[in-house]
């Protein structure tokens, strides 16, 4: 069991005030280091996550952060996952805590995704997150790729554009609601319809943007963690697993078999023997509307997902919330933040400090983050519960 | 501040080297294990079989008539691109489609030249007569 003793993020949008990551880690780090009520001397540790040197200009960003940090002497290093490098690195604090290697675990990610460069030499550097040297040298994009899942899934699902649409629509009004979100939207199904086509079946209100920004933890061994915070959220349960890396070599291309084998493992460190019924709500990594579907299925989250899903089951006021931050779709995709950003939204909801029209009457209990790098390659679930009473 | 990187890669193919070859030239080689005879293009490094026990494998290479069945595609902003079953071929292949705007499900593998070689294929309808 790992506390998370403090929470910061920053907002999540396409920064036009000229500050850089640097400023943005620094800022997410303050705001964890005094949510934790701990000084900086008290970090063993510094876990930074972000997905590529080409998007900072920065090898080597522990270092750069560490310093930036007032941290220097700790040791420090890097977790990279693609898409779920935020939580591969909580997954690294927390073993460095239950190791015993360090008691107080500073973990901070960020990407400047989306005011460095041009969004087409961004999305060209995504299209070689999968095979590069297979399907990256098609030219094939993040969203052709999510869009050939999508048609296996709904193949075999029967889930629709319209079903993808809800989701677009469902979490940019989530969005509106959170401060910190990057794409506030209030939309509707023919807008998602009548918005470019990327790649079918997505179109732009189908795809999570390009995001900047910063988020971090404090995590902290029970004995650790100031007496005041000692009745914080808690991670009860981490699960990392992996899919073939290209879609052809797998025998479903639209199911997250990665995804499904990474939360049993959450689940089962957690003690949570029926997820479907254990979870009170859940953060799930849409990149695009209908991976929200996918992963909810991989995730084990209703024993028929599509009907629950139709009938409003996922929604604020359903009987599993998924996405009540917004979700990438939302609050936005600065790549190693956005794990983390999850976590944030599960701790301050088991708290009940979430952004007022947003935080559930009933704080959750039980929350899970559910990350994944490629198209559910590398994948990263995270179980957080309250405080035992 | 403005910063410009520009970067010129000279990649080393290794054991993918036959099959980019292939690619270039319009030709389908894949990959067969020799222990489980599984047929693999784009080709595996490892076969499946070797993933369920250790005993050892071989491979070698397998040329393919370069016909192929379209299973999914998307069209977009960036082209079209499919899941395709090559002919002889156990696994599926991430394509791009040189003809987006033609329907059907047959399709054959085009060359590509020596610049990034990907596989890429002509639709040609609901079955192919001949490959040229």
């Amino acid at each position: 069991m790992v506390l998370v003793a403090g929470t910061g993020m920053t907002a999540f949008n396409r920064r036009k005030d000229g500050s850089g990551f640097r400023d943005w880690a620094s800022e997410a780090f303050e705001e964890a280091l005094v949510a934790a009520q701990i000084g900086r001397g008290d970090i063993d540790a510094l876990v930074v996550a972000s997905e590529s040197d080409y998007f900072s200009m920065q090898l080597n960003p522990a270092s750069v952060l560490a310093d930036d940090f007032g941290l220097a002497g700790v040791a420090c290093q890097r977790a990279e996952g693609g898409g779920a490098s935020g939580q591969v690195a909580v997954h690294a604090g927390v073993a460095l805590i239950r190791s015993g290697v360090a008691r107080r675990v500073a973990v901070v990610g960020f990407e400047p995704s989306a005011s460095y460069l041009s969004g087409t030499a961004v999305s060209e550097l995504y299209g070689y997150s999968f095979d590069a040297w297979t399907d990256g040298m098609s030219g094939v994009s993040a969203t052709a790729l999510y869009a050939l899942s999508a048609k296996a899934f709904m193949a075999r699902c029967g889930a629709t554009f319209e079903d993808f649409a809800a989701i677009a629509v469902l979490n940019r009004t989530y969005a509106c609601d959170n401060p910190l979100a990057h794409l506030p939207l209030e939309i509707t199904l023919d807008d998602v319809a009548e918005s470019p086509m990327i790649s079918d079946p997505y179109t732009r209100l189908d795809c999570s943007p390009l995001s900047d920004g910063a988020a971090a933890l404090i995590l902290s061994h029970p004995d650790a963690a100031p007496q005041s915070r000692r009745q914080c959220a808690r991670i009860a349960g981490i699960g990392a697993g992996s899919d073939r890396v290209r879609l052809g070599d797998r025998a479903d291309p639209g199911y997250f078999a990665g995804k499904q084998i990474a939360a049993k493992r959450a689940y089962e460190m957690a003690g949570i023997a029926r997820p479907e019924t254990e979870i009170d709500l859940a953060e799930v990594y849409d990149a695009y509307s209908g991976a929200q579907l996918q992963a909810i299925e991989a995730l084990g989250l209703s024993q028929d997902f599509m009907d629950e899903f139709r009938s409003g089951g996922f929604t604020q006021s359903g009987r599993l919330p998924v996405n009540l931050s917004g979700g990438l779709m939302g609050q936005g995709a600065p790549v190693g933040a956005t794990g983390i950003a999850q976590a944030v939204t599960c701790v301050r909801q088991i708290e009940g400090t979430y952004h007022s029209g947003l935080q559930l009457r009933d704080p959750p209990r039980v929350a899970i983050a559910d990350t994944h790098g490629g198209v559910a390659t590398v994948c990263a679930v995270t179980v957080f519960t309250e405080a035992p009473q | 501040m403005k910063y410009q990187l520009v970067l010129d890669y000279h990649l080393g193919e290794g054991a993918l080297g036959p099959y980019l070859e292939g690619l270039s030239e319009g030709t389908a080689l894949a990959r067969q294990c020799r222990r489980c005879d599984r047929v693999t293009f784009p080709p595996e490094r490892v076969c499946t079989c070797q993933t369920k026990d250790n005993l050892p494998a071989t491979y070698g290479w397998k040329t393919l008539t370069g016909r192929a069945s379209v299973i999914h595609r998307t069209y977009g902003l960036g082209g079209g691109f499919a899941l395709a079953r090559f002919d002889g071929a156990d696994n599926l292949a991430v394509c791009r489609i040189d003809n987006p705007g033609r329907e059907g499900t047959a399709a054959v593998l085009r060359a590509t030249g020596e610049y990034r070689p990907a596989i890429t294929i002509e639709i040609r309808g609901e079955t192919i007569e001949t490959i040229d």
